[in-house]
């Protein structure tokens, strides 16, 4: 789950997800990228989703995407990748890519505790379940929409009679 | 290409002579031992490219951006990025220093630093895409300010997430106090560096990499990463610095919280009693219209407040322009003072020397000494918004009196004369503002000795322990015990002391110049600390520094490093001419004291003051009575290549020396 506001633009997420993987700091193929829009001050961290039903695996010609058991998380089985593209071109986030050596890469959660999630210094991304992220949402954006009022006890009070 | 593998630096140095349109590289590793890297690097290619007679805005002089080994990695806010040339405003050594992610994707391009030569006839900008290193056209976007010229620019080289640096139509006009400026946000400002991109008729450097960074110990660098990244989450200091909230604006409130120690300038130094200005008027101003704090190049801290505010645009607002615009022009309205700011980002100008020189500008008016007519019929006041935008743009533009006035205050002040030069602060020729030398000394010793005048920028965290309203009785005697066991003596927490200020002052020159050598951010280090100790410690430091190049350093050896990179820095001045009798700052702070405010009647006491800088020299390895690094201590610190040059020199100014 990503939350853009939150989201300082520092790419942690990318470098320590690069070094991780591949041993050096690579931004460029790394699984999670931060897409930027500097002049709005707007920074979005954009990483695999972990789709129920993935384009990606369904166009993929030779079935190298799979599911690892422990995590779920749609993994690549680099050995049976012949880097044809077909699952960029298919998925709708731009999750998944073709890097120089293994062919095509995507975030693998890390075994089921990603570095990215580990490092963000705002809490900006976040490894949850899928029914946690529903209530997660909108524990968020309703303590958004009544502000920090939500947090005090005699004003949680007056909210609670407004329902 | 060096067979070698290089672990930290890529291993490249770009060079680009824009006279005679050749480019070519060498090997970083030549000039790596003893200076390390980053502003090490530069100041050593700086030294060996210049000569002493080198103007500063000639095609001689060099422009040299120069990363660090850490840059591009993951260790904390490692996308600093060190601009050495000689300095426009002190026609001396000049550095300056930003962040963002111009660095790191310079490193990713294959270069460690980038070094600029000669002069185009026609303005240009470098497209470094991946290696390859091509000279543009850049008469599309000349004149542009410097948004507009990196929205320009991302549309020619046709990549949204190109990296982008540029000038303003002030760097282009050479204006002395020029900056350069990266995306929205980052600024190299202070003494001109800008001036000199435009002097070299080069308006914006945009870069494109998708290589690496190699380290040394890559999983040791995984783990030592992660961990100081969450002890710095975990810093006491930590949240005042990250959130947009009441009290804890980052740098946002940095203006409002600086009012009680009552040393912040106001308006050319005529006033410390700023009490009129409407307290926590800023950080109202950020609260209101700030969307978030936003970071530098894999920051855990992220200092920047990026405020959108309505008819006015979109920025950040930083420490520095809020005092300046706000206080230093006596401007009372936050909204006036961040409209300023985002225009001097514009523009591209230094905001600490605009607003000191228009200051100026409006003191000495007041005075009489400019006349309306110098003015170009224009009435000047303080804290107008009509004076200060007018006055801001005329400078940009080099018109009327703002072609004066973008010469800054020293050579203003020599044109203008009948007794104005008694009103331009300056060190060297480098503005001096927001505090007062009075009221600190630490400051006035900084501004006379530093290398760019200003390396510590001002006032240190805990020399204000005596006055602090944060502290309790007992937490004050606490600081001042810790503070008498690093420095020998407790009044080094005094504001208005002398005593010991030599030694704070030498600790931060060096231990920030450690931080720009590896390519580090010095809020990280001991300059954010306050009373505990900073983010990340000069041994961790050490510890990233083995494990991204993978040989074993000790915080020692950095630091010898950093007071070797100092005393090139001075070497370089030296040169250049500068001697002890150099090092001074502005008359009258020895005899106009403070008027009013808590620190009413402070006056610098010249004899304390001398008998500061003999300490200073004598503890750096300066020859005391001349302020010269000898050649003996040149050697001694590794500086061989230096004293072949500088001996001459050197003996020339110091007939004491065998």
């Amino acid at each position: 789950m990503s939350y853009p506001e939150k989201c300082s633009g520092c790419r942690s997420c990318e470098n320590f997800c690069s070094l991780s993987h591949g041993k050096e700091i690579r931004p460029a193929e790394s699984r999670i990228r931060v897409v930027r829009f500097e002049d709005r001050g707007i920074f979005i961290p954009a990483f695999c989703v972990q789709c129920h039903r993935p384009a990606c695996k369904a166009v993929c010609p030779t079935q190298a995407i799979y599911e690892d058991e422990k995590t779920g998380a749609w993994l690549v089985n680099q050995k049976r990748c012949v880097g044809c593209k077909m699952c960029v071109f298919s998925c709708p986030v731009g999750a998944i890519s073709i890097d120089r050596i293994a062919g095509a890469v995507k975030c693998d959660l890390c075994g089921g505790d990603p570095h990215c999630v580990r490092v963000c210094p705002r809490k900006a991304i976040e490894f949850t379940e899928y029914d946690r992220v529903g209530m997660n949402k909108k524990r968020a954006g309703l303590t958004r929409l009544f502000g920090a009022a939500i947090l005090k006890e005699e004003q949680a009070l007056e909210i609670a009679k407004g329902f | 290409m060096s067979a070698v593998k290089s672990y930290g630096h890529v291993g490249r140095i770009a060079h680009v002579d824009l006279s005679s349109r050749k480019i070519w590289s060498e090997a970083t590793a030549k000039y790596a031992p003893t200076v390390l890297g980053g502003r090490g690097i530069n100041a050593k290619i700086l030294y060996q490219g210049t000569a002493p007679s080198t103007g500063a805005l000639s095609p001689e002089n060099l422009l040299i951006f120069g990363t660090g080994p850490l840059v591009g990695t993951t260790c904390p806010s490692s996308g600093r990025v060190t601009i050495t040339a000689k300095s426009p405003a002190t026609e001396l050594y000049g550095e300056s220093n930003f962040g963002g992610d111009w660095g790191p994707e310079l490193k990713f391009a294959g270069y460690d630093h980038l070094v600029i030569h000669g002069r185009s006839e026609k303005p240009v900008y470098l497209w470094i895409d991946d290696g390859v290193i091509e000279i543009k056209d850049a008469r599309a976007i000349w004149g542009a300010d410097t948004f507009r010229s990196r929205e320009l620019l991302l549309e020619l080289v046709d990549d949204p997430d190109a990296k982008v640096i540029s000038i303003g139509p002030a760097g282009e006009n050479e204006v002395r106090f020029a900056c350069v400026r990266h995306q929205v946000k980052h600024t190299a400002g202070r003494p001109g560096m800008g001036a000199v991109m435009g002097s070299k008729r080069l308006k914006a450097v945009a870069v494109r990499g998708s290589g690496s960074v190699q380290v040394g110990r890559p999983d040791e660098l995984l783990e030592a990463t992660e961990r100081i990244a969450a002890s710095i989450k975990a810093h006491p200091n930590y949240a005042a610095r990250t959130r947009l909230a009441e009290g804890a604006c980052g740098l946002g409130g940095v203006a409002d919280s600086e009012q009680p120690f009552g040393h912040i300038v106001g308006g050319n130094f005529q006033t410390l009693m700023l009490s009129d200005y409407p307290k926590q008027g800023i950080e109202k101003l950020c609260l209101k219209y700030g969307l978030r704090m936003t970071g530098c190049y894999n920051c855990p801290v992220g200092c920047f407040p990026f405020l959108s505010v309505p008819g006015v645009g979109s920025s950040e607002f930083g420490c520095t322009p809020q005092i300046a615009w706000s206080w230093g022009v006596l401007n009372p309205d936050p909204k006036l003072a961040f409209e300023l700011s985002v225009l001097s980002n514009r523009l591209g100008m230094d905001s600490v020397s605009t607003a000191s020189v228009i200051a100026f500008a409006i003191d000495i008016y007041k005075k009489g000494i400019l006349t309306r007519e110098d003015s170009d019929g224009m009435e000047l006041k303080f804290g107008e918004r009509d004076t200060l935008i007018t006055l801001m743009g005329k400078i940009a533009r080099r018109e009327g009196l703002g072609n004066l006035l973008a010469e800054g205050v020293m050579r203003a002040a020599q044109k203008i004369g009948k007794g104005a030069e008694y009103y331009a602060h300056h060190a060297k020729g480098l503005e001096i503002a927001s505090e007062d030398p009075r009221v600190v000394p630490g400051v006035a010793l900084g501004f006379a000795v530093g290398p760019r005048t200003d390396t510590t920028r001002g006032m240190v965290p805990t020399e204000k322990v005596d006055i602090d309203p944060s502290l309790d009785q007992k937490g004050r005697e606490e600081v001042l015990a810790a503070l008498k066991d690093q420095y020998g003596s407790d009044k080094v927490g005094h504001l208005t002391e002398y005593e010991g200020k030599e030694r704070v002052l030498i600790r931060y020159e060096n231990n920030i110049a450690m931080l720009d050598i590896i390519g580090m951010c010095k809020f990280l280090g001991l300059f954010a600390s306050g009373y505990v100790p900073g983010f990340i410690g000069e041994e961790e430091c050490a510890r990233l520094y083995s494990c991204t190049t993978g040989l074993d350093t000790t915080a020692e050896q950095l630091l010898r490093a950093a007071e070797a990179v100092v005393t090139l820095e001075r070497a370089y001045n030296v040169r250049c001419g500068i001697s002890r009798a150099n090092d001074k700052i502005p008359e009258r702070f020895f005899k106009e004291p403070v008027a009013d405010g808590r620190h009413k009647g402070a006056l610098l006491d010249p004899t304390r003051f001398e008998r500061l800088k003999d300490l200073y020299y004598k503890a750096r390895g300066w020859d005391v009575s001349t302020g010269i690094p000898s050649s003996e201590r040149l050697r001694e610190l590794g500086l061989e290549d230096a004293v072949l040059t500088y001996a001459q020199r050197a003996q020339k100014l110091a007939p004491n020396e065998d």
